[in-house]
């Protein structure tokens, strides 16, 4: 007499495994995997990080529609799929430390190449110190002005 | 405080936020970014012997303001140098253990203040000098948010990025059997003896009056002060001499209490500052401190004035 677990395990065991997904469209990966990364790619944002210190006080420009992209980059893949579902017009990289301030306005996403940030919220003069997961946070457009005080982040607009 | 500030007098608010007026208007910086305490102990060693080795002035404003710290971020350090020590128009950063000598540190800041008034090339300040080394180099406190780095060869980048001018400076070189602290594992020997040994040192008129008024029962002075305190030690029913750190620390135990003390530089000369250990001299400097009952006549490494015990700075 065989019990019920016993049973169960010997079932799992003789039926034949299932395909992975047979919905599951190769396709998929170059064109939604911003999707799944959430924010940028990682080797994308080990090459913005090598070159923070060469960003100026007015960001440096990494991309637009007219010019397409500004700086030397090889792992564009999910920035480019970005580009397209947010439909942007400009990406600028700003490297900031206390006292610098910038104003930003209408963007719509922002991703933080390090993890601190610091930056006022409208209308308060306080500092609001975060740590940011690099991997899956980011500032979506819904915040209407922000006031980048300290931190390395990638403006969209 | 994140940045540690020692300087050669004490000063009120206003005499530092003018300093950078006078003729040295620079900070000496003794800075690393890794803070073990090894690397904090040397950073604090280091800051002193530009603190033991600066030429006093008497009643005068200019004197270089020394610092030291370890740990922290370049530009915020800088950012706290502009905006608490205002007229600072340069940071000389140094690496622990880089010992610079006074004819040279005159020198560097006497550059950096014709840099003050020289109109850039490129049409905005500079913001770095360097040599071919990263033992040390001078930073300018007005462009704080641009040293992201603590590292060179980034803050160059970094001034790049900035339009600020990079000046490379020939003269400022590195020669460790000549800037290392430790290079030379150093004895009495290799000082010259009219320098410390023999020479004859003396009491201010103003503290010899005080020495004759105090009303305690013992004195105990340094060898160098013998001739000049003949007829003040017959005031006193005890005196004693030292000459060395070790006699130093036997009279500490043989006076604990009711002494006058009376030791000059002996502590912060060159000679006692090379030969003992740093942290050796900390422990000695706070225990004539806080000797009960007793007046200090010393230049000592910490000027702060809370102490039990009177003390008066040569």
């Amino acid at each position: 007499m065989t019990s019920k677990k016993s049973q169960i395990v010997a079932r799992q065991l003789t039926s034949t495994p299932k395909p992975i997904s047979r919905e599951f469209n190769i396709k998929e990966v170059d064109t939604l995997s911003h999707l799944r990364v959430e924010t940028l790619d990682v080797k994308l944002m080990k090459e913005l990080r090598s070159m923070k210190y060469k960003v100026g006080p007015e960001g440096m420009d990494i991309w637009n529609r007219k010019n397409n992209y500004l700086v030397e980059l090889k792992n564009t893949k999910i920035l480019d799929q970005w580009i397209e579902v947010l439909k942007l017009k400009k990406i600028i990289l700003y490297n900031l430390v206390l006292p610098q301030i910038v104003k930003i306005n209408n963007f719509k996403r922002i991703f933080f190449i390090e993890e601190h940030v610091v930056c006022n919220i409208e209308g308060s003069e306080l500092l609001v110190y975060q740590t940011y997961n690099t991997r899956s946070d980011f500032m979506s457009e819904n915040v209407d002005v922000l006031t980048l005080r300290e931190g390395v982040v990638l403006v969209c607009h | 405080m994140p940045l540690t500030i020692i300087s050669d007098n004490e000063n009120t608010v206003e005499e530092k936020s003018i300093m950078g007026n006078g003729v040295e208007g620079c900070l000496f910086l003794t800075y690393s970014e890794n803070s073990d305490l090894q690397t904090y102990n040397l950073a604090q060693r280091t800051a002193y012997y530009y603190r033991c080795t600066v030429p006093g002035v008497p009643g005068s404003l200019s004197c270089s303001n020394i610092a030291y710290n370890v740990g922290g971020d370049l530009h915020r350090l800088s950012w706290m140098a502009h905006t608490s020590l205002v007229a600072t128009y340069g940071i000389i950063v140094i690496k622990p253990g880089v010992m610079l000598g006074i004819k040279f540190r005159q020198e560097l800041v006497d550059k950096v203040g014709q840099l003050r008034d020289k109109v850039s090339q490129l049409g905005s300040g500079w913001g770095l000098v360097r040599g071919d080394h990263d033992k040390y180099f001078v930073i300018n406190p007005i462009y704080s948010y641009v040293y992201k780095s603590n590292n060179i060869d980034e803050i160059e980048e970094c001034c790049k990025a900035n339009n600020l001018e990079i000046i490379i400076d020939n003269d400022m070189i590195y020669d460790r059997s000549q800037n290392d602290i430790d290079y030379a594992k150093w004895t009495e020997d290799d000082f010259p003896k009219d320098l410390y040994k023999d020479l004859k040192w003396k009491v201010s008129p103003k503290n010899k009056s005080i020495l004759r008024n105090l009303g305690k029962t013992n004195i105990v002075y340094h060898k160098n002060f013998t001739d000049d305190i003949k007829s003040i030690v017959k005031d006193y029913e005890h005196s004693d001499t030292f000459s060395t750190v070790e006699e130093l620390k036997e009279k500490l135990e043989q006076y604990p209490s009711d002494t006058v003390w009376l030791i000059g530089d002996f502590l912060t000369s060159m000679m006692t500052f090379l030969t003992t250990p740093f942290n050796e001299l900390m422990i000695l400097t706070a225990r004539v401190r806080y000797t009960s009952d007793s007046v200090v006549i010393a230049k000592l490494y910490d000027t702060s004035r809370q102490i039990h015990s009177e003390t008066f700075n040569v």
